[in-house]
């Protein structure tokens, strides 16, 4: 393994513990969460938007450098 | 909305809405949108209602729309300018979309409605897919000399200068009058609020009215939805319709999707794109027409239908849209692995050539 692939290995392993955690506290508090969707009002548009930001962010992190230690990386990235 | 319109989601639930979240972000990273035609009515088959559906699928598509823009942007295929200026536009015609919808149900009744989007399925894919189908076939068959940009529309809409309106766009070779493009995002959002996939006039409209290459439309698509997506979570989530469980699940899958979709438009040919948009549209208008027949029975128009024709009909509808999306994500993942080995065998031979270079010298 390279260098390269050792660091994205590492990165994905890391952002993943952290997307997990986030799932699981999402899953764990589905009632409260559930709750608050539910009820009409500024807080059910703004609460999934923030939520999904977040999500977005760590996650899309994770996915990212998930492929890159696979090594599926776009055209050109892997200087070949 | 009460929380027991929400469902119990359970594991069988949650993997099936992560599966299909995948494929719909592999479609999405690679033509710009796509998924949302399969992910409302997959959802609606698990009994969650149709407002909840749509609504939750909205809340998955901004920020997925966000990662794979992020990514597309990183290889050049963006134009955040032009992106922005549909997706404004893009709201008005969600708006004007909806308020059609609403119209057409208290008129007509479920029945009416679905007829509608039915019928606006079958016009619009059957101009615009065939066309889009046909055109990335004759690219194919040009190979490297086909001309992306050699549209007739295109070419007279950017000979057109109207002062005071001319804007320039990084995709564009031209400066467009902006009376063009306010026009196409309106369109997109009334497409995006009838049969929730804008792009499929979105992109196209980029492409043979403005003159964008495909990779430029499909990824620049990503920011329409983006802004499309956060306008419609507000909207829904004031009226407390989102499942934020739901969209997180799909979401988990389609953001490992629209990653390698994304990569993925780096090693195919921009026709590609054109022939995985066309062929899901195509089946798209298939799926649509099948269930024609039910709804027009429904409005009398038609002698009644047996319940087992009609049960036959509406599975053999929703089989053919998963077959969409299915044969979208598998020309991808051929297209992939084809671009791949091309490209490795392209740097083996570079590697060698270098060798024996180094060797002369």
């Amino acid at each position: 393994m390279t260098p390269a692939a050792k660091g994205a290995a590492h990165s994905a392993a890391g952002l993943g513990v952290l997307s997990i955690g986030l799932y699981a506290f999402l899953f764990l508090n589905a009632e409260r969460v559930v709750a608050l969707c539910a009820e009409p009002g500024v807080m059910a548009a703004l609460f999934p938007i923030g939520v999904a930001l977040v999500f977005s962010f760590v996650h899309g992190a994770f996915t990212g450098k998930f492929w890159d230690a696979l090594g599926v990386q776009p055209r050109g990235a892997r200087g070949c | 909305m009460e929380a027991s319109a929400f469902i119990d989601i359970t594991w069988t639930t949650a993997l099936a809405l992560f599966a299909i979240g995948f494929i719909g972000g592999l479609v999405s990273g690679f033509i710009g949108s796509g998924g949302a035609f399969v992910l409302t009515p997959a959802m609606m088959s698990l009994g969650v209602p149709g407002v909840v559906a749509v609504a939750s699928n909205l809340c998955h598509k901004f920020p997925k729309a966000l990662v794979g823009a992020w990514k597309r942007n990183k290889f050049g295929h963006v134009d955040v300018k032009l992106g922005i200026v549909i997706g404004v536009s893009a709201e008005a015609g969600v708006l004007v979309g909806a308020m059609i919808q609403t119209w057409i149900k208290e008129s007509f009744g479920n029945a009416g409605s679905s007829l509608y989007v039915s019928a606006a399925f079958i016009i619009v894919l059957g101009i615009v897919g065939v066309y889009v189908l046909l055109d990335a076939l004759r690219m194919r068959r040009q190979g490297e000399h086909a001309a992306p940009v050699d549209h007739p529309l295109a070419r007279w809409v950017q000979s057109v200068q109207i002062p005071g309106t001319m804007v320039q766009f990084k995709s564009l070779a031209q400066p467009v009058s902006f009376l063009f493009t306010i026009p196409l995002g309106f369109a997109t959002g009334m497409l995006a609020a009838t049969i929730a996939v804008g792009g499929f006039i979105g992109v196209p409209g980029m492409i043979y009215l403005l003159g964008a290459s495909p990779l430029m439309a499909s990824a620049t698509e990503l920011v329409v939805a983006f802004v499309m997506g956060i306008g419609g979570t507000i909207s829904y989530g004031l009226g407390g319709l989102v499942d934020l469980r739901l969209a997180m699940l799909i979401l988990a899958g389609s953001l490992f999707g629209i990653q390698l979709g994304a990569i993925a438009t780096t090693y195919v040919r921009p026709y590609m794109i054109g022939i995985v948009m066309g062929v899901i549209m195509t089946l798209v208008l298939v799926s649509r027409a099948i269930v024609v027949p039910v709804y027009l029975a429904e409005l009398d128009l038609l002698q009644p239908l047996s319940p087992t024709l009609v049960l036959v009909l509406q599975r053999l509808s929703f089989a053919t849209l998963g077959l969409a999306l299915f044969a979208g994500g598998g020309i991808i993942f051929t297209a992939i692995l084809r671009g791949w080995r091309e490209h490795a065998a392209e740097s083996r031979v570079a590697g060698t050539l270098a060798l024996s270079g180094a060797d002369d010298d």
